[in-house]
C-alpha cells in the first residue's frame, strides 16, 4: 500500500513539472516577433518589430476582425538598450524572438556600426543564428507596412531568398556566418540588400562590409562574377549576341577551384572554373542548325563573357573597396597559417594577382537537337 | 537488499560511452578551440589513446580479482585502513564529478529551457531520480543503458552527419599548423575532464562473461574519442571556431543551425535524447558511489546510503551553484584527480596485483 502511495506521488510530482514549472506560458501571452527591423535616426537607435497577432489566428473572432495580421511597434532611444525597453514598455506581452525570420538592418545603421547587433544577437540564446540578415536603404515604415501588415515581411524576404537560392541565383548566407566574419581575425563579407521598387520588395544587391560595417554596395547587374566566386553551384541565365542572333544560355558551374600561392611576399590566387553552358533558346526563326564550329565559336564567346564577370567581380573588391569580401583570406590561411597569421590581410590582398581560368562547355538542352542536320 | 551487480560487456561499452561523454562532448569544441584552434584533433587522439590504455589496465585488473569490486580487493592486498582511504578517494571524486556535472546540465536546462524555474527545484527534482535509479543496483542501471544509449548513438550519428554535410571545409582547415604544437600538448590537461568516468568501471564486479572487457574498453574509449574528434569538426566545420569560443556548449549552438525539412529544430531533438544520456551518465556516477559507500558501511541499509548521498550532493551543489566563478578552481582539481584515480593508482594496483599473484604462485 505504502508502496503504491509513493508511486502515485512520484508520478504526481512528475506530471507538474511537466508544464514547465516557473516557466509555464501560453503562447497567446507572448509578443511573438517575424521580424526585426534595426534603424538609426538622428543618431538614435530605432527598433521596428513585427508583431504576429497570435489570437487571430483562427476562429469567428479572429475572421470577423480586421484583416491585419501584424502589428508594427517602434522603439528608440540612445542605446540599443533604452530602444530594447521602449518597445518593451509599449507591448501587451513579453517578447519572443526565436521566430524572427528577417533581420533588416537599414543602410544610417549599417554604415556606422554593423557588429554591435550581431554581438548582441550571438550574446542572445533565445535569438536564431540562422535568422535571415539583410540591409536596406528603404524608408522602414514604408517597407514594414507594404503589404498592409497582412503578410510578414520577414516571412517574404526569407522565402524570396530561399527561392533565389534554390534557383542556386543567390547566395544563402546566415546570420551565424557574418558573426564568425565579425569574430574573426578579418572580417569581410556581403550581406544582400532589399529594397522597393514598384511597390514590391526587391533585392536590390549587396552590401559590403568590412571591419565592422558597410562601406559600400554592389548592384544586382554587377553579382554574377560574385555569385560564381561564393556560391555553391551556381546557375545563371546569359544572353549572348551570336552572329545575328541572340542566344540564351544557362550557364552552370561544374567545378571551382581555388589555389593561394606565396611567394616572395606576393599572394597570388589560380582560380579555375569549368562551366557547362546549355544552349535554351535563340531569337529569330529557323534558329536550329550550328555545326560544331560555331558551338566551338559561342564557347569562345562565353568564356571571355564569364572570365570578364569574375575578373570584374575582384577588381571591384580590390581597387573600389579595397577589401576581401570573398573568403580568399580563410583559403590562404588554410595554405599558409604561419605566413598568415604575420601578415595584414588588407595589405597583402591589395596587391594580389589572382589569375583566372573558365573552361566552358557548350552543350543544347537535353531533350533539344540545334546542331546542323543532313535532310531539309 | 542483495544486489547482483554484474554487467556484460555491451553495457559495459554502453555505460563507459554516456558517463564519459555526459556533458562534455558539448564543450568539446569550446575547449578546443580555445586551446589547440584547427589542430585539435591530435589532442584528442592523443588523449584519447592514453585513457584507452588506462581503461585497459582497469578491466584486466577488475579481471584478475573475479566478482569483486576495488574496495574489496584492495581490503585483501592493502588492508582495511589503505583500501577505505581509496574509498573515501573514489567517493570524494565521484562527489566533485557530479556536483559538476550536476551544476552543468541543470544550468544547461535553465539556460536553455527552464530560465525562470530555479536551480534547486530541477536538481532536487533530478536526484530524487537519480537516486530512485541507483538504488536498484547496478544491473539493472546497466539495463537501462542498453535502452537509453543506443538511442543516443543513433540520433547522435544522425545529426552529426547533417551537420558535416552542412559545413563549410574551409573553417576546420588547416588542419595542422606547427606554430601551435605546443597548445596541442599542454591542451592534454584539458582533456583529463572529458575522460573523467572511467574509474567508474572499478565498481563493477566482473565475471567470467567479461574475459573481452579490457578489448571492449580499449575499443570503447578510441570510440568516444572519434565522438569527440567528429563533434569538433562538425561544430567547427558549420559555426567557426572563432563563434565557438564564446558558447560553452558549442554543439547544442551548431545543431541550432542546421538545416533539415522535416524536423525545424533539430537541436531540440538532440537535447531530448541527450539529456536522457546526460541523466543516465549522472545515474551510474551515483551509483558508483552508492556502491564504495555500502561496501565501506555494510551496515547501513542501502536506502538510507542514497539518500543520504543525494541530501549532501544537493546541498554541496546548491553551495557550489552559487560559487560559479570557483568553477576553474573545480576543474583543476578535478583534473588532477582524474589523471590519479584513473591512470596511476590502477597502474599501481595492477603491479601489486601481479606481484602478490606470482608471490602465490612461489609459494
Amino acid at each position: 500500500m505504502h508502496k503504491k502511495i509513493i508511486s502515485m506521488l512520484q508520478v504526481a510530482v512528475l506530471l507538474l513539472c511537466c508544464s514547465g514549472c516557473w516557466d509555464s506560458k501560453d503562447i497567446n501571452d507572448k509578443a511573438i516577433l517575424a521580424t526585426v527591423l534595426l534603424d538609426k535616426q538622428n543618431g538614435n537607435y530605432v527598433f521596428y518589430v513585427e508583431v504576429a497577432h497570435t489570437d487571430r489566428s483562427g476562429g469567428p473572432e479572429g475572421q470577423s476582425a480586421s484583416p491585419e495580421k501584424f502589428t508594427i511597434i517602434r522603439g528608440e532611444g540612445k542605446t540599443l538598450i533604452e530602444a530594447r525597453d521602449e518597445l518593451d514598455r509599449r507591448l501587451k506581452y513579453p517578447i519572443y524572438i526565436s521566430a524572427v525570420r528577417s533581420l533588416i538592418i537599414t543602410q544610417n545603421f549599417a554604415r556606422e556600426d554593423i557588429a554591435e547587433y550581431f554581438n548582441r544577437l550571438r550574446a542572445d540564446v533565445e535569438y536564431r543564428k540562422k535568422v535571415i540578415s539583410v540591409t536596406t536603404d528603404a524608408d522602414p515604415e514604408e517597407l514594414l507596412n507594404i503589404f498592409g501588415r497582412e503578410e510578414s515581411v520577414g516571412l517574404y524576404i526569407e522565402k524570396t531568398l530561399d527561392q533565389m537560392t534554390s534557383y542556386r541565383q543567390m547566395i544563402r548566407r546566415s546570420s551565424s556566418i557574418f558573426i564568425e566574419s565579425l569574430s574573426s581575425k578579418y572580417c569581410g563579407f556581403l550581406i544582400p540588400d532589399i529594397g522597393i521598387n514598384q511597390n514590391m520588395i526587391d533585392v536590390k544587391g549587396f552590401s559590403v562590409v568590412l571591419g565592422s560595417k558597410v562601406v559600400g554596395f554592389i548592384p544586382a547587374n554587377e553579382w554574377n562574377g560574385i555569385i560564381f566566386i561564393n556560391a555553391g553551384r551556381p546557375e545563371i541565365e546569359y544572353v549572348i549576341p551570336f552572329e545575328d542572333k541572340m542566344l540564351t544560355f544557362l550557364i552552370s558551374l561544374n567545378n571551382r577551384d581555388i589555389k593561394p600561392t606565396y611567394k616572395n611576399g606576393i599572394v597570388k590566387f589560380d582560380l579555375k572554373f569549368d562551366f557547362k553552358a546549355e544552349l535554351q533558346y535563340t531569337s529569330g526563326r529557323c534558329p536550329c542548325k550550328f555545326t560544331e564550329k560555331q558551338f566551338d565559336q559561342m564557347s569562345d564567346i562565353i568564356t571571355s563573357v564569364l572570365k570578364k564577370d569574375i575578373e570584374d567581380a575582384i577588381n571591384t573588391s580590390q581597387r573600389k573597396f579595397g577589401g576581401d569580401y570573398f573568403d580568399f583570406n580563410r583559403r590562404f590561411h588554410a595554405a599558409y597559417p604561419t605566413q598568415y597569421h604575420k601578415m595584414s590581410w588588407d595589405k597583402a590582398y591589395s596587391k594580389a594577382e589572382f589569375n583566372v581560368q573558365v573552361k566552358v562547355k557548350t552543350k543544347e538542352l537535353k531533350m533539344f537537337d540545334y546542331r546542323a542536320h543532313g535532310a531539309e | 537488499m542483495p544486489m547482483t551487480n554484474t554487467v556484460n560487456n555491451r553495457q559495459l561499452f554502453y555505460i563507459l560511452f554516456l558517463v564519459l561523454t555526459t556533458y562534455d562532448s558539448l564543450t568539446i569544441p569550446y575547449i578546443m578551440a580555445r586551446t589547440t584552434g584547427r589542430g585539435g584533433w591530435t589532442t584528442i587522439i592523443a588523449a584519447s589513446l592514453i585513457f584507452a590504455l588506462a581503461a585497459v589496465v582497469i578491466a584486466k585488473l577488475q579481471n584478475m580479482h573475479k566478482g569483486k569490486m576495488i574496495f574489496d580487493y584492495c581490503t585483501e592486498m592493502l588492508g582495511p585502513v589503505l583500501s577505505y582511504i581509496i574509498s573515501a578517494a573514489y567517493i570524494i571524486e565521484y562527489t566533485l564529478l557530479m556536483v559538476y556535472l550536476n551544476s552543468q546540465v541543470f544550468g544547461l536546462i535553465q539556460t536553455e529551457f527552464l530560465t525562470r524555474t530555479p536551480i534547486w527545484a530541477t536538481v532536487s527534482l533530478g536526484l530524487a531520480v537519480f537516486g530512485f535509479i541507483a538504488y536498484k543496483g547496478i544491473t539493472n542501471v546497466a539495463r537501462l543503458f542498453e535502452i537509453i544509449a543506443p538511442l543516443y548513438i543513433i540520433s547522435s550519428a544522425f545529426i552529426l552527419v547533417l551537420v558535416l554535410t552542412q559545413g563549410d571545409i574551409n573553417n576546420v582547415l588547416p588542419l595542422f599548423e606547427p606554430d601551435h604544437i605546443i597548445d596541442y600538448v599542454s591542451a592534454l590537461k584539458d582533456m583529463a575532464l572529458p575522460f573523467m568516468g572511467l574509474t567508474v568501471i572499478t565498481v563493477i564486479p566482473f565475471t567470467s562473461r567479461n574475459k573481452k572487457a579490457p578489448k571492449w574498453a580499449f575499443f570503447g574509449v578510441l570510440f568516444i574519442g572519434a565522438n569527440y574528434l567528429i563533434n569538433m569538426e562538425s561544430s567547427f566545420s558549420l559555426t567557426g571556431i572563432n563563434t565557438l569560443m564564446h558558447y560553452k556548449t558549442g554543439v547544442i549552438e551548431t545543431f541550432r543551425l542546421v538545416d533539415f525539412p522535416v524536423i525545424e529544430r533539430i537541436d531540440i531533438l538532440f537535447l531530448t535524447v541527450g539529456y536522457s544520456g546526460m541523466f543516465m551518465g549522472i545515474t551510474f556516477i551515483y551509483t558508483a558511489m552508492t556502491e564504495h559507500v555500502c561496501r565501506m558501511f555494510p551496515k547501513i541499509k542501502r536506502h538510507f546510503i542514497v539518500l543520504a548521498i543525494g541530501i549532501i550532493i544537493f546541498i554541496i551543489n546548491m553551495f557550489y551553484h552559487d560559487l560559479r566563478r570557483e568553477n576553474d578552481a573545480i576543474s583543476i582539481v578535478l583534473s588532477i584527480m582524474v589523471t590519479f584515480m584513473s591512470i596511476v593508482l590502477p597502474i599501481f594496483l595492477l603491479i601489486m596485483s601481479k606481484v602478490k599473484k606470482s608471490a602465490q604462485k612461489d609459494n
